[in-house]
């Protein structure tokens, strides 16, 4: 077989029948149906994560209110969630804008690199969540540990008397630990599983367009 | 509005069957595609203002859904399907021997990836090199030396 595609290319435009064409009441419902695919998707994901970190943060419980303000922590937590909350509007605002730039009529690469940067938009906002969430955690439990005496007294209003308070803090920071790690690695892998399957495809073209580009 | 569109779309449905030729290989994958590749048309035809020509326009629309856009059902994907829907399709009115490299040809193809298959695809629809590279977001060079490799690596698929 000499050139398989200029072979090819005799009888590709030659075939106009041999497609089972819609006809136009066919064509109007097509139109009409559900649509399913990935920016789609990205969206809703992106969405969900964008609401998510706020709104677990509305679920802290009233009692650890009280704990913080005896801890004085009140007025930090204040700032925190000021400079948090004007971090995430303006994540929102360059999701929204870089969502705005995906164009089906760009030409291929654009079009899978507007994804790529909104889909950026989006990790680093997980990243910034993830990280701040740590150094919060880290955060309070350096308060807890200098401050054991009011966490002691906050724990014996709730429980009762602990008998013995020094092995109470060692198991107390101890599951503070286990279950900050645990909760951490949880969301890490859910992370890179729903965008490992919903972006695998999109990765391995534009890693290969790139490389043509070299 | 719409009924426009449905028309210029009847008139160039063949144009988006073929890159559903291209990029599926059974009966259901190629209608859902089609139906992919409609529904993004039709979303982007509301900023289609015809600077651009229409084919051109629709050629990036087709091919960004099924390079990037469109999610493969894997539950498609029957092997089975495949000769059923190559014989329903195609070369019917072809002596064998046409008809069996044609086929080869399609098998092969199958095994490139997805921006292979692109390029394939604006070759088969005669596009220049300019053109191609405009089209896929790439130089004219990267677009002729990808072409060639292209070639090369069908040849080699098809001759082992």
């Amino acid at each position: 077989m000499s050139n398989p595609l200029d072979l090819l290319k005799k009888d590709w435009n030659k075939p106009e029948a041999n497609f089972e064409k819609f006809g136009q009441y066919e064509l109007q419902s097509l139109l009409h149906r559900r649509s399913s695919n990935i920016v789609k998707w990205l969206f809703y994901i992106s969405i969900a994560e964008l609401v998510f970190w706020p709104v677990i943060s509305l679920f802290t419980p009233k009692e650890n209110w009280v704990l913080f303000s005896q801890l004085n922590l009140i007025s930090a937590i204040w700032a925190i969630n000021v400079v948090h909350y004007a971090i995430i509007l303006y994540f929102i605002y360059r999701f929204y804008k870089n969502y705005q730039s995906i164009k089906a009529t760009d030409s291929v690469f654009d079009f899978m690199n507007n994804i790529v940067r909104t889909r950026k938009i989006v990790k680093f906002y997980v990243i910034y969540n993830l990280t701040v969430m740590g150094l919060i955690f880290l955060f309070f439990n350096i308060e807890y540990f200098f401050n054991q005496d009011v966490i002691l007294a906050f724990m014996e209003k709730s429980y009762g008397k602990i008998s013995d308070p020094a092995k109470f803090m060692k198991y107390f920071f101890i599951a503070q630990i286990v279950i900050g790690v645990v909760f951490l690695l949880l969301l890490w892998l859910f992370y890179k599983l729903i965008y490992g399957i919903l972006l695998r495809r999109l990765n391995k073209n534009y890693k290969e367009l790139k490389k043509m580009m070299d | 509005m719409e009924n426009n569109f449905i028309e210029l779309l009847d008139a160039n449905q063949n144009l988006i069957h073929k890159v559903c030729r291209i990029y599926t290989n059974d009966k259901d994958s190629h209608k859902d595609l089609f139906q992919e590749i409609s529904i993004q048309l039709w979303k982007s035809y509301k900023n289609f203002r015809g600077d651009a020509k229409f084919t051109t326009w629709m050629y990036k629309v087709a091919l960004n859904t099924a390079i990037t856009l469109y999610r493969k059902n894997k539950k498609h994907h029957h092997t089975q399907d495949v000769d059923l829907y190559q014989n329903k399709l195609e070369y019917k009115e072809y002596d064998d021997t046409e008809t069996q490299q044609l086929k080869l040809i399609y098998q092969a193809i199958d095994h490139l990836s997805d921006i292979e298959k692109g390029l394939v695809f604006l070759y088969l629809e005669d596009k220049d090199y300019r053109e191609i590279a405009e089209l896929i977001g790439i130089s004219v060079v990267n677009a002729r030396v990808k072409m060639n490799r292209i070639k090369n690596k069908l040849k080699a698929i098809l001759n082992p």
